[in-house]
């Protein structure tokens, strides 16, 4: 029998960036042997707009349209984060409702990405009536956010110094009724996906993360309490309302892709209870506090570092700025930076080619938020 | 936090160290040749194992580039921005890729948007996001990118002009004012 | 195997019939429109939501395939940088004509707010012909479904040749294409 060589035997292929089983805009070059993987490469840049140099031609009341548009589905993350680094760096006080406000803002848009995976996971595996299900319900949330504040993904609501303006006459009534709506509902989707005795034999034991890895390369979010490890940045450095808020972090121990979508599925639970919370508690004031003229603000100079809870993992923005009226420099710290590089070239070897869309998908790497 | 500063100035040499605007948040600036000790005895001795972040900022005015590295502790629950200057006209460093495996990705970043290479790491001259650009580095302070787009990619003919709008909302309340 | 044999030469040809059986394909065309699953933008945001249950895209005969070698529309959701222009001009070639192309969002238009970005395109005109603008940013699932409709009725009409165009102009694009893009070691698929 002829034996081939390891150069004969290995096939490249590109999963380019027109594929429906990748998530946005990136591409892989993976190298085959029959049909398990040995290694691969990411390419990103298909959606690279310069923002950082943008931001420094521009005022700093004039970057808030630009940084909405930076991770697309979760607009309101970033910019609570500017407002809060630029309200750090001027000395700024917020009002104690508009806190309440901006929490209430950025549990519904983490509940409504939550959705939005559901279907992400569900279709990549070729179940077509999840997506169905749970983008319509999605759907009920961005009417809320409709209401509020005039557009379906694009807020720019909260601005330094607190809110654009109050909540709406009997707002509080339909928040509830679509929690209860969603509450009713989960049931439902615990039957058709997560009991489901595919789901779970195609999740189980794919992608196991080495715990040692977490700490070395830098991974958060679900993705680092699916191996056990209480990193929340809700809890470590709590920011808006969240320190008066009664919440428990939630692991798992097993450290492979169905541990990180049953966080995924608790954390929908622990984001309704916490919405419940806050139309509790929420005391009443005002919503904004005087600034100076926007289109003549200077900052002192300095520089400072803040971040928050996506709902994939830390998000951070550092920002240097040196008394003038444009800021210097604007960094974007993007969850999916070592997930998808360094982490993904740890975790293929041995893989089947048919668990690579899912891993992808479980992984929830976004890339504009890797290349901005 | 700062007994933390007291055991780093006590070993090594810090040139100037400022409170950020919250409290636990310190920002300190080393000398370039002891940098990588700093880092490695802050990730063994002190519990800075999380690396967030690997930044440049252009001085162009005093000729330097400002490289931060950004750290925290999980046990401590403190942040550390620790920055170094390096020359702006030969701009080369050393790669911290045995402390943190993740800064290869950062680094690499940094070499195609500033133009600056760090010896040591294997990847850095690969393509990040530009694809055949032949320009200088494109975040630097003296590259003019509204010239660059309007000369390659042109511009429609329309009566829209893209004015000063400190001017525009200026003019208008001018007016309003006058009646 | 030699490299000029996945190559070819030869431009398009543009098939015509009598008027009757015209009329009668246009017709058909109209009523069943595919769309390429690519996502070039941010404008991809509001395509789930079109196709699934709240605004029922299904019930215009649109729907998306994974292939461009079985779709009629291409739609350019947003800008686009240089990397991925590359690439839209190849998966647009590689369709089968007669080929329609919809450009969502003020950026297609004249740039956006990314006018002074040097990685972004500001006249997409210029590289690839569009045949209906969509205005807004994001345009809601509703804009895009009029904007289908608009193409629908340009379509019976007979009015919707922007490939034809593209045949006919074929160096003007290329000449276009070639003071963007350097590297073009693009082949002539089969048209």
């Amino acid at each position: 029998m002829k034996k081939f060589s390891k150069e004969d035997r290995e096939v490249k292929l590109f999963v380019g960036p027109q594929h429906p089983g990748v998530t946005g805009n990136m591409s892989f070059e993976i190298t085959l042997e029959g049909d398990i993987l040995t290694s691969v490469k990411t390419h990103v840049g298909y959606l690279h707009r310069a923002f950082e140099k943008l931001m420094e031609r521009r005022l700093f009341i004039q970057n808030f349209p630009l940084v909405c548009r930076i991770c697309v589905p979760e607009s309101d993350t970033n910019e609570e984060n500017y407002a809060r680094a630029l309200e750090e760096l001027a000395g700024i006080e917020v009002p104690e409702r508009a806190k309440w406000i901006r929490t209430l803002v950025l549990e519904l848009s983490r509940l409504q990405m939550f959705m939005r995976w559901i279907g992400g996971i569900a279709g990549a595996m070729g179940l077509g009536t999840a997506p169905q299900w749970s983008v319509g319900d999605r759907d009920y949330i961005l009417d809320l956010f409709e209401e509020l504040t005039g557009g379906r993904i694009y807020h720019i609501y909260i601005l330094p110094g607190g809110v654009r303006r109050d909540l709406p006459e009997g707002f509080e009534e339909r928040v509830l009724k679509v929690m209860d709506y969603l509450e009713k509902k989960l049931p439902d989707y615990d039957a058709l996906i997560f009991e489901n005795a595919v789901f779970k034999k195609r999740l189980k034991g794919i992608a196991k993360i080495d715990p040692s890895w977490v700490e070395e390369i830098g991974v958060t979010g679900p993705v680092a309490r699916a191996c056990g490890f209480p990193f929340d940045v809700r809890k470590e450095q709590p920011y808006e309302a969240y320190d008066k808020l009664d919440f428990e972090i939630i692991t798992e121990t097993d450290c492979d892709l169905y541990a990180m979508a049953m966080v995924r599925r608790r954390e929908i639970e622990l984001s309704i209870n916490l919405i419940r919370q806050i139309i509790d508690k929420m005391p009443k004031g005002d919503v904004w506090t005087h600034l100076p003229n926007v289109l003549y603000w200077k900052i002192p100079a300095g520089e400072t570092y803040v971040k928050t809870e996506a709902s994939r993992g830390e998000f951070g923005y550092y920002v240097v700025t040196d008394g003038s009226d444009k800021p210097r420099r604007v960094h974007v710290r993007g969850v999916s930076t070592p997930h998808a590089y360094t982490l993904l070239e740890r975790l293929v070897p041995g893989m089947n080619i048919s668990d690579f869309s899912v891993a992808i998908v479980g992984l929830q790497t976004c890339p504009p938020e890797i290349e901005r | 936090m700062e007994d933390l500063i007291k055991r780093i100035e006590s070993i090594f040499k810090v040139v100037s160290k400022e409170k950020g605007k919250r409290d636990n948040l310190w920002i300190l600036e080393v000398e370039k040749e002891s940098l990588h000790a700093v880092l490695s005895y802050l990730k063994d001795n002190e519990s800075f194992r999380h690396l967030a972040l690997i930044s440049c900022v252009d001085w162009i005015e005093n000729k330097k580039f400002q490289l931060s590295y950004i750290l925290w502790s999980y046990q401590k629950r403190q942040n550390i921005i620790v920055k170094i200057f390096i020359d702006r006209d030969k701009p080369e460093f050393k790669t911290v890729l045995n402390l943190f495996p993740q800064a290869e990705v950062y680094e690499r970043e940094i070499r195609e948007l500033y133009g600056v290479t760090f010896e040591g790491n294997p990847t850095q001259f690969e393509e990040f996001v530009l694809e055949d650009w032949e320009e200088m580095p494109p975040m630097r302070r003296d590259f003019d990118t509204y010239k660059y787009s309007q000369e390659k990619y042109g511009d429609r003919d329309s009566e829209v002009q893209r004015t000063n709008i400190r001017k525009i909302i200026s003019d208008y309340t001018d007016e309003w004012r006058r009646k | 195997m030699k490299e000029k044999d996945y190559f070819l030469d030869d431009k398009p040809k543009k098939l015509s019939y009598s008027e009757v059986w015209q009329k009668f394909f246009d017709w058909a065309r109209a009523k069943s429109l595919w769309v390429v699953s690519y996502g070039t933008g941010c404008g991809s945001i509001e395509i789930p939501p079109m196709v699934t249950s709240r605004f029922d895209a299904e019930r215009f005969g649109v729907s998306t395939v994974g292939t461009p070698r079985q779709a009629d529309v291409l739609i350019i959701s947003g800008y686009l940088a240089v990397k991925t222009l590359k690439r839209v001009i190849r998966v647009y070639e590689q369709m089968q004509s007669p080929k329609y192309v919809v450009g969502l969002g003020a950026c297609t238009i004249n740039g956006g707010m990314y006018f002074d970005s040097y990685n972004t395109v500001n006249l997409v005109d210029l590289y690839i012909p569009i045949d209906v603008y969509v205005a807004g940013c994001m345009p809601r699932p509703e804009a895009i479904l009029a904007g289908f409709a608009q193409l629908m009725k340009k379509i019976k009409e007979g009015r919707a040749d922007g490939w034809k165009q593209y045949i006919d102009n074929l160096d003007k694009y290329r000449k276009n294409q070639e003071k963007v893009i350097k590297n073009w070691k693009i082949p002539n698929y089969n048209w």
